[in-house]
């Protein structure tokens, strides 16, 4: 009998040959790293380095009004100014038109994209599309590299993928639809913030439209750092799911600038995201090692934007020693965990968590 | 040029190094991603991702033996990344069986879509624990550092994992599941 990694090893043998050109990752990845060098300075902060990343995309609960998607080839209509969100859909060589400008933009990345031929669509204007370039794979097909990409407004497609340094702050409702919409190449107007959070280097909102669609955007202005720690997603306007949590509450956010060796170093952390749990939540808390806290307000009992500077120690185990509460209104805690873990960890094993706090 | 907290300061990108470790890479790291995700394109694209955040990091990396940690690092990191993504918790991948013709041997494939289909169940971190203890033989300490968290709690999670994958395989009529499971038990 074969063991699991003999198991592993046979069911995972073989597949398409899909081999990455190294020089390409190189070209790529030296683009990245400029970008992430090449900018400008943050609110008078001697800052040398920095770069762009971030991005802003949305998706209905439900097709509004139940009617079919529009079809357009031309200038968009899709955001109106009333802030509603439409069904604009575009065709394959627009997509592959929009998304070239937007990873030229924010990436820097080169050359012609185009949709994948094994995508039938349909495609719609700020939801995500996959665009790569044919390569040179044995069938002369080969698509491997492919991006994602939110599809911009047609008449705003020139800027998509760009940010104004310094981001907006947190307080500034107009400068956040103006920013998130800058990078996405998407026009705001009439959405209302749901929730956000700044710090020097990074922004973060949730959006909501007249009608009931939500636009997730984390923008970041980081030194180089780990990678690209900063997600976009395509966020419903529903309450996230609680099934098969049982007792768990789950916190999404992201830790970017990392700046040492064994994850010692200073971090900037930021997100938006929704909260789920059985219980309705009201505030989530990241604490720090020192006991600094970072508290977020919920927003509809789901939304919640978090943005802040973190310092971590050296830690016995060399891991993160972030600390993520999750409190409902009057303050009592209904999740106490270290980040990386749901709360049962804690239920299960408390001898675990009691070893993070040291 | 940017300077760690530790006062070193980066050293020059090498790139030769880069493609040699790509090369020398690349092909187990996508095995591993497609485990983690049933799927040889998604595979293809979380392994590029994981290369490109190795390339950006690769000043202050570890060449004498951090590497490979970090790339799995990053690679998890990006599978979990692309999980989090609402089009693919909506419309996950199907688990995708394409085999080498050579391979098409009906046990085989039973013995593939049962494995991915219980790995298919596990939450993402779960997954990610007994990919990289069972299949790329790392220890307990070197899969703590790629994902991130405590040794205890890779071990929690694999036992977990484990477990479940166990009750996948009985239910798929293997009566050798715990066997199954129970051998080949990593260093």
């Amino acid at each position: 009998m074969n063991d699991l990694n003999d198991l592993m090893y046979r069911a995972s043998d073989g597949g398409p040959n899909q081999s990455a050109d190294p020089t390409r990752l190189l070209r790529q990845g030296r683009r990245r790293v400029h970008r992430r060098r090449g900018v400008t300075a943050v609110s008078g902060v001697a800052v040398a380095a920095l770069a762009i990343v971030g991005g802003a995309v949305w998706l209905p609960s439900a097709t509004p009004n139940g009617s079919n998607p529009g079809s357009s080839q031309g200038p968009s209509v899709a955001a109106t100014s009333d802030g509603a969100y439409e069904h604009v859909e575009v065709s394959r060589d627009e997509v592959g038109r929009r998304c070239t400008t937007l990873l030229h933009n924010a990436y820097g990345m080169d050359g012609t994209y185009l949709v994948p031929p094994r995508d039938d669509g349909p495609w719609f204007e700020g939801q995500t599309a996959q665009v790569g370039k044919a390569g040179q794979g044995s069938d002369g097909d080969d698509w491997t590299m492919t991006l994602s990409c939110e599809v911009p407004q047609a008449d705003l497609v020139d800027r998509a993928g760009t940010v104004s340094i310094p981001l907006p702050d947190a307080s500034d409702d107009d400068g956040i639809r103006a920013a998130c919409g800058q990078y996405l190449g998407w026009d705001f107007t009439g959405w209302d913030v749901l929730t956000s959070a700044s710090t020097d280097i990074a922004t973060t909102a949730a959006l909501r439209s007249t009608n009931g669609y939500v636009a997730t955007c984390w923008l970041n202005a980081a030194p180089g750092g780990q990678g690209d720690s900063s997600w976009a997603g395509i966020e419903r306007e529903t309450l996230p799911s609680t099934e098969g949590l049982a007792n768990d509450y789950a916190v999404w956010f992201s830790t970017n600038q990392y700046a040492g060796d064994n994850q010692e170093g200073d971090y900037n952390v930021f997100g938006v995201d929704q909260v789920s749990g059985p219980e309705e939540a009201a505030k989530v808390v990241i604490t720090e090692p020192d006991g600094t806290e970072h508290v977020s307000e919920v927003v509809d009992n789901s939304w919640f934007a978090i943005a802040a500077d973190l310092h971590l120690e050296m830690y016995p185990h060399g891991v993160s020693p972030l600390r993520v509460k999750v409190l409902a209104a009057d303050g009592s805690v209904l999740a106490d965990y270290p980040d990386g873990e749901q709360s049962s960890e804690c239920e299960v094993y408390p001898d675990l968590c009691e070893g993070s706090k040291d | 040029m940017t300077q760690t907290r530790s006062g070193r300061r980066h050293c020059r990108r090498d790139d030769e190094q880069y493609v040699d470790f790509v090369n020398a890479s690349q092909h187990r790291l996508r095995r591993t991603a497609y485990l983690l995700t049933g799927d040889w394109q998604l595979a293809a694209d979380i392994t590029q991702e994981a290369l490109l955040r190795v390339y950006v990091a690769w000043p202050r990396l570890d060449r004498s033996g951090g590497l490979p940690t970090y790339a799995r690092r990053a690679l998890v990191s990006a599978a979990i990344d692309q999980g989090r993504r609402p089009w693919r918790r909506e419309e996950p991948a199907e688990i995708d069986l394409e085999l080498p013709g050579r391979d098409r041997i009906e046990e085989h494939v039973s013995d593939r879509e049962m494995l991915l289909v219980g790995l298919r169940q596990l939450p993402p971190r779960q997954r990610a624990c007994v990919v990289l203890r069972y299949f790329d033989q790392m220890s307990v300490d070197e899969t703590a550092d790629a994902m991130r968290c405590l040794p205890g709690t890779v071990k929690s999670q694999t036992s977990r994992g484990l477990d479940s994958l166990c009750t996948i395989f009985e239910e798929h009529g293997r009566l050798d599941a715990a066997a199954l499971v129970g051998e080949g038990t990593p260093r």
